[in-house]
């Protein structure tokens, strides 16, 4: 890896000369997703003094700095409304030949700097549709009504199907009483969204920058966009950057009122200078981190729009038909390979009808030959080794199976005991580093149940191979437990904007409503390139 | 193949001690693997069979705490309640046969856990049982047998430790700041070690801590694992609370008045003593007050700190020497699953006895080959462990070893003087995945 330096932060041409003329830097050099000593070694080989690592800068900026850098937000305020999700669509589809002809450079650096194998960002950013351009505008116009507490309602210009689960009698009444009710009344403007992005899993500063963004969605008229400041990751702090300097060389007023930078949470006066100045917060990190927010919010402005998008658990889920479907297990080890399971979208348990020793079998195949088509990452392996020795512990007892071996860089076990919520919690727990536990369902109906052991505010995602008549009791069934998104089997790690993320779907963003989650079954798109890894 | 004693092994060169314990390990686990059914199945399933080479040491390492809180998976965190499983899981983890008949002599449950440890204690006393806990911070405690063989080897290693690193020898008074009556491996140790090397028919010993550290009282003042239904409720609601208050505006107050008062009073009579206790805790107590300790006293800390605390291990370190008149202040390290312990030396190396057979192992569980090597401490006893475990465990304690296992570079060797294998610098624990992504642990 060269030496050169790069920005873990991005500033608008129209601002960046004047803020950053007097600014001091801190700088540090990345290497596996964690921040390291100059020639320190690589988490996942220690040992190793050469491993390549990525130097990265964010500038410090002093309070008037950061007070005249809210000022130059302020003052390039974008488009709102409707025009807004229609300019990001045309935008992101005209920078899409310029980011891949920066690909393999940029490419190299986010492998060194995440500890993710190239070919698995290859492949994560090639397959996946995170940001579907075309289904923006469509999504941020969605406006359902109370009838979607009721029963699934499907998308008119999307085709997938949505679900409000409300929290608490009241909207469970309004539900029956007032169907045809909106759902979202508009919020008040919002001159500024503060985001707070953690993790090493790329493209998260950039969704909340996107959707920050789109918080004027229903303001009509000439309304402004606001202007949006990311706190960005320490731990992939050049993806976004990336992204928006392409996006800003195609349309620069989209992005000129958008800053990603890093500071330290700690400083007091600073988070009680933005936090007032913000009239939505959006963070997706851990959830002491928000935690530590929601004080600073109820200390700076406790009125405060704020959506949480905490540490989450997900799932697959296989109906007894994925006997017959011979890919079943192949999508199935994508769901949980992708990330090494440091994602909150990577099923952890999968629930398999039928046959789960026949299943597990597949499954280790499939997870095998993926380990060569998609390397892990720098995910330490003594974690999935932990875990081979907890359940080989467990062998003699009786109800469990392993299915992998020692060396391999993977862990597929069968657990058929008799479960409680502390053993969910142990299977749930030791699924990261690509360990799979199966667990067999005499029924896909046992799952709702398993799940209600689980804090439901920790539930995200489940990937599902069910025959279509099962599929919406089943949806309601977890949708009910906290499960907030379903999508179809080997497309775990590739949600798409437009659905329920965490409960939120992307006209929340600009909206109000009554406390509750939306769930979402997404829509089925092609995973032919995916599932050909 | 007969190992030489303990004692010996500080004087046998580096590389005969090297070799000994090769051999010492390959004995010591075709033992274990012929007795032991837990460690079977798992180095089974890692490919090993009664036979090994050097080469896959690495895979007769079994991690800590998965072999001790294993129960957890079997029987539930409260053992106490299937008195009966607890048996059978105990049985399974030992090297040797428990008299099946003996089942029958435990109640149905006990209310306590430490209720059915010292039951079981009691059963099978003919065995010189010893059953000892980690500290249990994190509301699972790790469950540990001892017999009378490896109590005796455990405590000859720490006194032998202590007087080795530090010159403490028989004069000099012993104030602990632990409880007297606890499970806790070190201070239990410490204890053991005071009673069968009659330590107190010379000097004065004195414990601080007003209360039992029982695995129960331990579980509920740290509040993390409860039981479920109206008990639970009770704990969570009424024990946890009182437990949590009593801690800190009654013990801590009370283990501080009762060491100075011990502090001031071996000062006046000018005895050099050895003051050992958790970081924290001795903290609290050169926060309070300052007493010059006489010459050849020491204080020595043991444990990291296992909860938020507002300071740093050098700072202090830093109030530890003010407050105590420039005592030296030394470290110790251990677990409750070794029967050794590493004491810090002047030079601010942990040194590790000569008959451990000390390696790191990578982030993919492989030995890092060399004498000064970084990454997860672990360790075989071949000599010392005793034949009722397999002592070979992997620790989560990142670590810069030196000149450990076979591994030995005399330019390495500690300007201490004492030549073993030795900690350079800090220990980190690592027992959880360093946060990547958005993935949760519940």
């Amino acid at each position: 890896m060269n030496g050169d330096v790069r920005d873990g932060f991005w500033l608008p041409r129209n601002v960046r000369q004047r803020v950053l003329s007097r600014a001091t830097w801190e700088t540090a050099r990345l290497c596996g997703g964690a921040l390291v000593e100059a020639g320190a070694a690589r988490r996942g080989t220690t040992g190793t003094q050469d491993a390549a690592t990525v130097p990265i800068r964010w500038p410090r900026l002093s309070p008037q700095q950061w007070t005249a850098l809210l000022v130059a937000l302020q003052a390039s305020r974008g488009v709102a409304g409707a025009e807004a999700a229609g300019r990001w669509e045309a935008a992101l589809l005209k920078a899409l030949p310029s980011l891949a002809g920066e690909m393999p450079d940029m490419l190299a650096r986010l492998s060194a700097s995440t500890g993710y194998s190239p070919e698995m960002l290859t492949t994560a950013l090639a397959g996946g549709d995170l940001v579907d351009p075309s289904s923006l505008a469509a999504a941020m116009d969605f406006r359902p009504t109370w009838a979607a507490a009721s029963s699934w309602i499907t998308h008119p210009r999307l085709g997938g199907r949505v679900r409000f689960f409300p929290h608490g009698l009241a909207g469970r009444a309004r539900a029956v009483l007032t169907p045809d009710a909106a759902l979202f009344r508009s919020a008040p403007p919002v001159d500024l969204t503060l985001g707070f992005a953690a993790g090493n899993v790329p493209g998260t500063a950039l969704i909340i920058a996107l959707l920050g963004s789109l918080a004027g969605h229903t303001a009509s008229g000439d309304a402004r966009a606001p202007a949006v400041l990311v706190r960005n990751s320490r731990h992939e702090p050049l993806f976004t950057p990336w992204v928006l300097s392409a996006v800003e060389a195609v349309d620069p007023d989209l992005v000129a009122g958008t800053a990603v930078m890093i500071w330290d949470y700690d400083d007091p006066g600073l988070q009680a200078l933005l936090l007032r100045s913000a009239g939505l917060m959006m963070a997706a990190a851990d959830d002491a981190t928000i935690a530590a927010l929601d004080g600073w919010r109820a200390r700076s402005s406790p009125g405060l729009r704020f959506h949480r998008h905490g540490h989450k658990v997900s799932f697959a889920t296989l109906g007894a038909g994925w006997a017959t479907r011979p890919r079943a297990p192949r999508l199935a080890a994508l769901d949980s390979s992708f990330w090494d399971q440091n994602g909150c979208l990577s099923a952890r348990v999968h629930f398999v009808e039928g046959n789960a020793s026949a299943y597990a079998e597949a499954l280790t195949g499939e997870m095998r030959a993926l380990g060569r088509g998609l390397p892990r990452g720098t995910t330490p392996r003594r974690f999935t080794r932990r875990a081979f020795d907890a359940y080989a512990a467990l062998t003699g007892a009786g109800g469990v199976r392993l299915f992998s071996d020692y060396d391999d860089e993977f862990a597929v076990v069968v657990d058929g005991r008799s479960w409680d919520a502390g053993t969910l919690r142990r299977a749930v727990n030791a699924c990261q580093g690509r360990v799979v536990v199966v667990r067999p369902v005499r029924d896909v109906m046992d799952v709702p149940r398993l799940l209600q052991a689980l804090p439901a505010s920790n539930l995200q995602s489940m990937s599902l191979l069910l025959d279509d008549e099962r599929l919406e009791p089943f949806a309601h069934a977890v949708g009910a437990r906290g499960v907030t998104a379903l999508r179809s089997l080997g497309r775990g790690a590739f949600p798409q904007l437009a659905w329920s993320w965490d409960g939120l779907l992307p006209p929340d963003v600009g909206s109000l409503r009554p406390p509750g989650h939306f769930t979402t079954i997404e829509p089925d798109p092609p995973v032919t390139s995916i599932s050909e890894v | 193949m007969a190992l030489p004693a303990l004692d010996e092994f500080f004087s046998l060169p580096a590389a005969q001690r090297g070799s000994l314990l090769v051999e010492g390990i390959r004995e010591a686990h075709r033992y274990h693997f012929a007795r032991n059914a837990a460690y079977r199945r798992t180095v089974s399933a890692r490919g090993v069979g009664a036979e090994v080479t050097p080469e896959r040491f690495q895979r007769l390492l079994r991690p800590a705490a998965l072999t001790f809180k294993s129960y957890v998976e079997t029987i539930g965190p409260f053992p106490q309640d299937h008195p009966r499983a607890f048996l059978a899981w105990l049985g399974d983890q030992l090297s040797i046969a428990l008299p099946a008949d003996r089942g029958s002599a435990l109640r149905r449950r006990y209310l306590t856990m430490e209720g059915l440890l010292a039951d079981t204690e009691r059963i099978f006393a003919d065995l010189g049982l010893e059953m000892v806990t980690s500290s249990g911070t994190s509301g699972i405690a790790s469950v540990v047998a001892r017999d009378a063989v490896t109590v005796d080897l455990a405590v000859r290693s720490f006194f032998a430790g202590i007087h080795r690193a530090w010159g403490i020898a028989r004069d000099a008074a012993l104030v602990f700041v632990m409880p007297e009556d606890t499970r806790v491996a070190m201070a239990r140790s410490a204890r053991l070690g005071v009673k069968q090397l009659d330590w107190a028919a010379d000097t004065s010993v004195s414990y601080t801590m007003p209360f039992s550290a029982t695995p129960d009282l331990i579980r509920l003042r740290a509040g993390r694992t409860f039981h479920s239904g109206p008990r639970g409720i009770v704990e969570s609601r009424v024990l946890h609370p009182v437990l949590a208050w009593a801690d800190k505006r009654w013990v801590a107050r009370t283990y501080v008045d009762r060491t100075l008062a011990r502090l001031r009073a071996l000062s006046a009579a000018g005895r050099p003593l050895m003051l050992l206790g958790g970081q924290t805790q001795l903290h609290a107590v050169a926060l309070r007050a300052r007493v010059a300790l006489p010459a050849g006293s020491r204080v020595a800390t043991g444990g990291g700190s296992k909860e938020e605390y507002p300071f740093t291990s050098a700072q202090i370190r830093a109030d530890l020497e003010v407050a105590f008149g420039g005592a030296p202040v030394a470290d110790v390290y251990g677990m409750a699953e070794a029967d050794w312990a590493a004491f810090e030396c002047p030079r601010g190396n942990y040194h590790i006895p000569p008959w451990v057979y000390a390696v790191v192992t990578d982030d993919a569980a492989r030995v890092v080959p060399g004498p000064k090597a970084a990454g997860m401490l672990a360790f075989f006893d071949p000599v010392a462990g005793g034949d009722l475990i397999p002592p070979f465990f992997q620790s989560a304690d990142r670590v810069t070893l030196v000149n450990g296992a076979d591994q030995y570079d005399a330019a390495l060797a500690c300007a201490c003087g004492y030549d073993s294998a030795y900690i350079a610098g800090g220990i980190r624990r690592v027992d959880l995945m360093d946060e990547a992504g958005c993935a949760a642990q519940l």
